[in-house]
């Protein structure tokens, strides 16, 4: 069940409660007891009222036509892990199963600085979220995601850990968010600083934590691009024994970057939303649910935009590491719907370095130092 | 809808209360919502509900136009419902009121509320409020946050927490 069903399910039985509609007595009580018809309250009158009332059971008067802004939207869910790994490798122009077209809400401009902000927030989660997200406090993170052909990468060996697992991840992460054709993200925890390069452009993330018990941490920070713009995000890490939930906002001009994270044992969940110009209608909507059990691992994605539904599932097939074999299958609905499924295959080309080829050509080099 | 609730509100402060059907009509289900959700009875429900819009309009000279008329129903339904708890001191009262899933299968049959008994059930009160704040009442958490007298993140964290209860409760049932 997922966090969307559990708001739904309360709103539609709290939907289904018959509520006696009380106006009339309140009317009443309301202009009796009005500053300005009423200057002095009189509350034995709404005493006697509400006591009256008390003794009448109606459960049939007609539900109202008020509920309305039962807005719970809002849930999202994107991959944590993503800085933790990082990609390399050449690209087809087209792959549809992860090509995640600019919102026509948005400029490419706009997307292109959502993306970075993303990312940092991304590897801000990841480099507060622990075990699920290898990113410790202490460790040195180079990443480097590149779509050339000749991109390397590398991971601090805290960060050597589960790489397959997170094929979903970063095949998101690429295609989301890296909409140049490089960047750099070089992140010191130690010096609580985050810098990413991406072409000529430059910006830092700072934050502070401050550990509020010893299962919640709060931390805050800032974002600036080029020396020039700064913005404020703040959020809370709790730690449940196993799990662990992240929650952050960040907010631009007019527009709320929300990422949630939640990690459990053989779980993960992450969510995001972007809400533009206050509005509570969120532009974009992702789920994302992982499940690892042993070799296990089944995933997926789902993305929501207004007329627009993609899904992609990823299960691994078989293999031991040395040539894993995963299954992608994609789903596009738009305009009458589409499928399109996809095979993975992981093939180890070396101590912690990893090729995946996917069934459109599309191939990824990771390497594990 | 806002903006519209604003405009009766700049008509009661006037003194002019033509509209105010059409304004309890938008909210009342809300108010009602947050009553429940900390009484967790609809006798007491009702009566806060009812004693709200009378504070409420007593509490339009301090309204700020233009602000969010539901955050300010809520606090005020809130402070009733939790005046009212205190004074019969049963702050265990939602589960008092709940009882066992046998018995809310039974009051089921009498009343509609049932189910949103049997999902707020596994919550604490804290829990509830923003459960229902937010989901029910439409309010966001900046709005909440205020409201409860808590940190924005502790709203958040507490939300996710009886969020999760809720779904454990779904999924075991």
């Amino acid at each position: 069940m997922k966090r969307k069903d559990a708001e739904e399910a309360l709103i539609k039985a709290a939907n289904s409660m018959k509520i006696e509609d009380d106006l009339e007595d309140t009317f009443r009580l309301v202009k009796a007891n009005s500053p300005l018809t009423s200057p002095v309250p009189e509350p034995e009158t709404r005493k006697r009222k509400g006591r009256a009332y008390r003794g009448i059971l109606v459960f049939g008067a007609a539900a109202s036509v008020a509920c309305v802004g039962l807005f719970v939207g809002l849930s999202f869910i994107p991959p944590a892990n993503v800085p933790s790994v990082s990609v390399s490798g050449s690209q087809p122009t087209e792959i549809p199963a992860t090509s995640v077209p600019t919102p026509s809400t948005l400029s490419s401009e706009e997307a292109n600085a959502f993306a970075k902000q993303a990312v940092s927030l991304l590897s801000l989660a990841s480099s507060f979220s622990g075990d699920a997200a290898p990113i410790s406090r202490g460790n040195r993170l180079n990443a480097r995601f590149d779509r050339g052909d000749n991109a390397d990468f590398s991971l601090s060996d805290a960060q050597k850990n589960e790489i397959a697992a997170d094929i979903d991840s970063f095949i998101y992460m690429v295609e989301e968010f890296s909409r140049s054709d490089s960047f750099v993200i070089d992140l010191v925890s130690d010096d609580t600083s985050i810098r990413v390069e991406d072409g000529s452009d430059v910006y830092l993330i700072d934050y502070q934590e401050t550990q509020i018990s010893a299962a919640v941490s709060l931390f805050e920070g800032t974002i600036s691009f080029d020396g020039s713009s700064v913005y404020r995000f703040e959020g809370a890490i709790e730690e449940k024994g196993a799990e662990k939930e992240v929650e952050m906002r960040l907010d631009l001009e007019g527009i709320t970057i929300k990422v949630e994270q939640e990690i459990e044992q053989g779980e993960n969940e992450y969510s995001y939303s972007f809400i533009k110009d206050g509005e509570s209608k969120p532009y974009r909507s992702v789920e994302f649910e992982r499940e690892i059990a042993g070799r296990e691992n089944e995933s997926s994605i789902e993305i929501e935009e207004e007329g627009l539904k993609r899904s992609c599932e990823f299960e691994h097939l078989d293999g031991d590491g040395l040539g894993d074999h995963f299954r992608a299958e994609y789903e596009k609905e738009e305009m009458g719907g589409a499928e399109i499924e996809a095979e993975v295959y992981v093939r180890k080309t070396g101590e912690g370095s990893h090729s995946y080829t996917f069934g459109d050509g599309y191939v990824t080099n990771i390497d594990r130092r | 809808m806002e903006r519209e609730l604003n405009d009766y509100i700049e008509e009661f402060r006037r003194g002019e209360y033509a509209s105010f059907p059409l304004f309890y009509e938008a909210t009342h289900r809300k108010v009602y919502y947050i009553a429940y959700g900390l009484l967790g009875s609809e006798f007491d429900a009702k009566d806060v509900s009812q004693d709200t819009y009378v504070r409420f309009i007593s509490s339009l000279s301090s309204y700020r136009s233009g602000s969010n008329p539901y955050a300010l129903l809520a606090t005020i339904a809130r402070n009733l419902a939790y005046d009212l708890l205190e004074k019969k001191n049963r702050l265990t009262s939602f589960e008092e009121e709940i009882g066992n899933e046998e018995e809310i299968s039974r009051k089921e049959e009498l009343s509609d509320s049932g189910e949103v008994k049997r999902l707020l059930q596994a919550l604490s009160p804290g829990e509830r409020e923003i459960v229902v704040l937010h989901v029910l009442d439409g309010l966001k958490f900046r709005e909440i946050a205020p409201i409860v007298g808590k940190k924005l993140s502790t709203v958040l964290v507490t939300y996710n927490r009886a969020i999760k209860k809720m779904r454990g409760k779904e999924e075991g049932k």
